[in-house]
């Protein structure tokens, strides 16, 4: 119900988990030599936030990407504990991580997106992975908005100094 | 013609695009129904029982002062991440001269020795 696996031909849509996807950061930065920037590459597990509407009214020609995370790996390197996935991580109690559940049809395991980790991707290579049979599932309507909602929420959080006084 | 036959002819002459739109609205539909499952409709009778049970329920929360109340709103503190999760591991890297000449000035960037 939460996922569906769509024809590699579809075209890429809000909430497609897609993985081997190129990504690119600055490793070293030199101000004293600014015309040599030294990147690196990775490819990694995204899912596409950039919303519906604008993909199918071919408003972009990038859509915004978050890293997506094996959940058990994490836990096993000591970043989260396993009591956080199943508390608040997947309560989205969390700002800035989202949990998506396994899915034994889909072979998926549970994950978590980074919403810290955003890249923006030419749409054209989202296309040819997905044609390629990288796309493995596409979060289904009302959790792929809760899921937005939760990144647009992770952005436009004010924390005040301290709480309101009550008696 | 029924409309179920209608609907399997106008199936038939959809793109693979459209087909797709039709099966998302499909699962909202499932999903509509698994939460209408969820939360059976109640008699009359029923719901007299359950506003009776409700009213009590709200008049010794009341007596009870606000400190379970405010027990539950800490339980839905949400929280900020805590650390940084890792990055995808590295796969390549490359330092290749972007430009002969940057089209800018460079702003000086003051270091530690600057600031001594």
């Amino acid at each position: 119900m939460i996922y569906r696996q769509p024809l590699p031909k579809a075209a890429v849509d809000q909430g497609d988990i897609i993985d081997g996807c190129p990504l690119f950061g600055i490793a070293e930065f030199d101000p004293i030599k600014p015309e040599y920037v030294t990147a690196e590459q990775s490819a990694a597990r995204v899912v596409v936030l950039t919303q519906t509407c604008d993909l199918a009214n071919q408003k972009v020609s990038h859509a915004i990407v978050s890293v997506v995370l094996d959940a058990e790996s994490l836990v096993a390197s000591g970043g989260v504990k396993a009591a956080d996935v199943r508390g608040p991580i997947r309560a989205g109690r969390v700002f800035g991580w989202y949990f998506l559940p396994k899915s034994d049809e889909l072979g998926l395991r549970e994950m978590i997106v980074d919403f810290r980790q955003l890249h923006t991707v030419r749409l054209d290579l989202l296309t040819a992975l997905c044609q390629s049979g990288k796309r493995l599932a596409r979060v289904e309507p009302l959790y792929r908005e809760h899921l937005n909602k939760h990144f647009a929420d992770s952005y436009s959080r004010i924390g005040l100094p301290e709480p309101y006084e009550t008696e | 013609m029924t409309l179920q036959q209608t609907i399997v002819r106008d199936l038939a002459t959809l793109d693979e695009a459209e087909l797709d739109q039709v099966a998302q609205y499909l699962s909202l539909l499932k999903i509509r129904a698994q939460a209408r499952q969820q939360s059976p409709q109640s008699s009359p009778h029923e719901w007299e029982y359950l506003y009776r049970d409700a009213a009590e329920d709200d008049r010794s929360l009341a007596e009870a002062g606000m400190s379970d109340y405010a027990r539950i709103l800490d339980s839905d503190v949400m929280l900020d991440a805590w650390c940084e999760l890792p990055r995808p591991p590295v796969i390549g890297r490359v330092t290749p001269r972007l430009v002969e000449q940057l089209p800018f000035d460079i702003p000086h960037i003051p270091t530690e020795e600057d600031v001594a």
